[in-house]
């Protein structure tokens, strides 16, 4: 019997470990492929689930002896599966004589088998059954990789629930044009001495930085708590982001410090309390005074619940106890989160500093007065620093963002001069 | 340009000379695949996945199972999610093991009615009430409040025609169905300017935490340039 | 037997949430507030049975003796070795010193490989020079200038303009974009609750 991965669907003898198509560990989940129609179905089957043959006893062919001399000729030797005979069984009964209905045990019948046997006179088939014919029973074949297919997509449709994929397309890279290998060096050279400009001339531009209004509007709230004010800071965003928001939540934590605000941090995932930990360590030390690291949360819906309410036996207040709540995230999907399992019961209204890529998706959250304001991190953290009084690591290195708009820019002349058609593209990354 | 407070200067030392490596390692993957950043892909995937086992257990569990011990029997439920999760731990070994389908089931039954009420409640009828109510245009000129507020109907619209599926129809619903198309046609442009927004939020993340990395190395070398020792 | 005790398990938690978050009054929050408890329980225990799952495959692959064992004992090394110093010296210092000098740094280095990879993939795109490409780089150009924290200074009138972009055109597609997934995990939700979605039986 054929064994199939689960993920790759690529078919393997029974008792292979491993798939050597995609590299999935089939002795710990496979699928079973049906010998007769080549359905995929789960182990736990008994049966196919399109054509009821038994999985689980061997498919192995049950040869029946040969027919007498007045029976078909010598290549009519029926040849019955496990699989056709599970097949006879759903269509109706078989005459007597019919070795369909031979216990396994016997499978050597002493009678002679005549498929025909009490048949031939009600039917009138003496004549037909004398006559040599060619109509015959062969062997059973193997399916074939067309079979295969057929039985597959039968099966899916057949058996499986209807995937929420319709519609969906497919992305694939065929007929893009690559970047020339010389261009592209020129372009990953440019983009690391952008990167590198802030430590060069650190602070260039810095005297044009103009804060907007939601970034005034956070800075103000800060400033007007009063001393111990407790703030809940619901950090969601790891190692990926810190370049990008780590300036953003140092210049927010001194500002709350400078404030001598009661700061409580939450973590929703392992990744996200390390880098907490990290950003407060570098901002305070390890003074007493400093944020109050409250643990981690397993995120997803039942985390943001529980968040919601708090759970005081764990040392988790409820959000609405605080003065101040700042949601750090990386994600537009646990923002949503919080406004689906969070603002929807505690009507906590949190200041949200994300990614820039996530913000644009979250306006629609502010506008519905769920969130207080969404600020991207990229261009918050030096905005933040000014609006705050505070000239730090951002400020400083926020003309890497000019370089980088720069390096766009080219890239964006050099597609629409270099377009599909103007020359040799292909050999790139 | 903060950096960690170095309580124990060995350990620092010791702990950017291993930052500096690996950060070249995986940068190094830049120039294609090689042996370093595989190494250095491996090294994370053990520290990440033991780092989080590590956090579960001790953040997570292990307070939970204090409670439990000090209380047992004010706390039963406790210790039968206990017992469940050692049985979904099974599934670790045994992803087709019947024993943990209980609490996979548990989970997704809080996970989707928690989503289900959360989706309606906390995105659908905000969104719904939100568009149909209009933006808050107080304080813009009139002409611009009333240019915001068509340009957001008109835009959620078109977008919400992008997404419409509908089954070969006749008569009436057919023209309708043909005009929600064009309609969509229209909005799959404008997912593209939104995309675009997306875009260059991403190339400003991605080039933050470039900025970052480039910047610790280059730290590291003017201090060792300057004498000063290994330190970030 | 089996398939239908969980689709009856997944109904009856998944009708205890829905329940008390449309009917509060109905008073089943002591039960929810439980299940909710208890989920995150099993979360944790769920990431456990990842973790032992990525040992076992890697354990495997090392008595399979296939290739780049040496990455399987490297992986499995800094699994345990980490989980250990986390569970059983958590105030010695060293779970943070392994964050901040291993994981951190990685991580955030994978980030920046993007930053270049990023730049191929948008050429690859926009030199397409469809309708669809230019309109994607016209924005995002765009949107990357109007959001620099300089901006405003340059020209008053161009954060006016990055202001009403993102507030009235964008959050309009946003919104449409926000309520299509919402529908869709509504749809997924109910699908798992009724049952014609099963995978915690593989289905």
């Amino acid at each position: 019997m054929q064994i199939a991965c689960p993920i790759c669907r690529a078919r393997h003898p029974e008792g292979t470990r491993t798939c050597t198509v995609c590299g999935h560990d089939l002795a710990t989940l496979h699928l079973v492929v049906c010998p007769i129609c080549g359905a995929l179905n789960l182990v736990d089957d008994e049966r196919c689930r399109r054509c009821a043959t038994p999985l689980r006893e061997p498919p192995a062919p049950l040869t029946l002896p040969e027919t007498p001399a007045t029976g078909p000729s010598e290549s009519a030797k029926p040849t019955i599966s496990a699989g056709q005979e599970a097949a006879q069984e759903r269509l109706g009964p078989v005459p007597e004589s019919s070795a369909a209905e031979l216990p396994l045990g016997q499978q050597e019948p002493a009678i002679p088998l005549d498929p025909l046997a009490g048949l031939t006179a009600p039917l009138g088939l003496a004549r037909a059954a004398a006559e040599p014919h060619r109509a015959t029973l062969g062997l059973a074949r193997e399916p074939g990789d067309a079979e295969h297919y057929d039985a597959d997509l039968l099966a899916q449709i057949a058996a499986e629930p209807a995937p929420l994929t319709e519609g969906a397309h497919g992305v694939t890279t065929e007929g893009h044009p690559a970047l020339p290998r010389g261009w592209r060096i020129a372009l990953y050279v440019l983009l690391l001495a952008a990167a590198l400009l802030p430590w060069v001339l650190p602070g260039l531009g810095s005297s044009w930085i103009q804060p907007r209004q939601a970034v005034v509007a956070l800075a103000d709230a800060v400033a007007d708590l009063p001393a111990g004010a407790p703030v809940l800071l619901v950090w969601d965003y790891d190692a990926r982001y810190a370049g990008e928001l780590d300036p953003l939540a140092t210049a927010l934590l001194a500002q709350l410090r400078e404030r001598q605000a009661t700061v409580e941090v939450v973590a929703m995932s392992p990744a996200s309390l390390g880098q907490a930990q990290r950003v407060i360590s570098a901002g305070w030390g390890d003074q007493p005074s400093g944020p109050t690291l409250l643990g981690y949360i397993p995120i997803g819906e039942a985390g943001w619940r529980l968040l919601a309410e708090g759970a005081p036996a764990v040392g988790i207040e409820p959000v609405s106890d605080y003065a101040m709540v700042v949601l750090l995230a990386d994600e537009a999907a646990a923002v949503r989160g919080w406004a689906e399992q969070v603002e929807v019961y505690s009507g906590v209204s949190p200041y949200v500093l994300v990614t820039a890529r996530s913000e644009p998706s979250l306006w629609p959250y502010v506008q519905s007065g769920q969130l207080r304001a969404v600020l991207g991190g990229a261009w918050a953290a030096p905005e933040f620093e000014v609006a705050s009084g505070q000239h730090a690591d951002a400020v400083a290195t926020a003309s890497g963002y000019l370089g980088l708009t720069l390096v766009i820019a080219i890239l964006a002349v050099l597609a629409m001069l270099r377009g599909p058609g103007s020359g040799p593209h292909r050999g790139g990354q | 340009m903060s950096g960690w407070a170095p309580s124990n200067s060995l350990l620092t030392m010791g702990g950017t000379l291993v930052a500096l490596l690996v950060t070249l390692a995986v940068l190094s993957r830049v120039f294609g695949e090689n042996v370093f950043s595989r190494i250095a892909q491996y090294v994370f995937v053990g520290v990440a996945a033991g780092y989080a086992v590590g956090l579960a257990w001790l953040h997570v569990l292990w307070p939970r199972l204090q409670l439990l011990l000090a209380d047992p029997a004010g706390r039963w439920p406790t210790a039968v999610f206990m017992i469940l999760g050692v049985l979904l731990l099974v599934r670790g070994v045994r992803p087709s093991s019947p024993l943990g389908d209980a609490p996979v089931s548990i989970l997704l039954g809080v996970g989707a009615g928690l989503a289900l009420v959360g989706g309606v409640r906390g995105t659908l009828a905000p969104q719904v009430v939100s568009a149909v109510s209009g933006p808050q245009t107080a304080g813009q000129p009139g002409w611009l409040g009333i240019a915001t507020l068509v340009t957001m109907a008109l835009a959620t619209v078109f977008t919400l025609a992008a997404f419409h599926y509908q089954r070969r129809s006749t008569g009436l619903a057919s023209y309708v169905d043909r005009i929600v198309q064009e309609l969509g046609l229209i909005g799959r442009r404008l997912i593209m300017l939104a995309l675009g927004a997306a875009l260059a939020g991403a190339w400003l993340a991605f080039f933050a935490a470039l900025q970052g990395r480039v910047g610790f190395v280059y730290r590291v070398i003017a201090n060792l340039a300057a004498g000063k020792g290994l330190w970030p | 037997m089996r398939r239908w005790l969980s689709v009856l398990l997944v109904a009856l938690t998944g009708l205890v949430m829905v329940a008390d978050g449309l009917v509060p009054e109905l008073g089943l929050g002591p039960v929810r507030r439980g299940l909710v408890d208890g989920a995150v329980i099993l979360s944790a225990f769920a990431l456990l049975a990842g973790v032992l799952n990525l040992l076992g495959w890697h354990l495997r692959r090392l008595r399979g003796g296939e290739g780049a064992s040496g990455g399987s004992i490297l992986l499995m090394l800094a699994l345990l070795g980490t989980a250990t110093v986390t569970i059983a010296l958590p105030e010695s210092g060293a779970p943070e010193w392994l964050y901040a000098h291993l994981y951190q740094p990685i991580q955030a280095s994978l980030m920046a490989l993007l930053a270049f990879y990023s730049v191929s993939a948008a050429y690859r795109t926009f030199a397409l020079r469809t309708a669809d490409a230019v309109l994607l780089m016209i924005s995002a150009v765009l949107l990357l200038f109007l959001q620099l924290p300089f901006t405003a200074a340059l020209l008053p009138v161009l954060g006016d303009i990055r202001q009403w972009l993102l507030a009235a055109p964008i959050a309009g597609i946003m919104r449409g974009v926000l309520i299509g997934s919402a529908l869709g995990a509504v749809t997924v939700s109910l699908r798992v609750l009724l049952g014609r979605e099963r995978p915690q039986v593989g289905e």
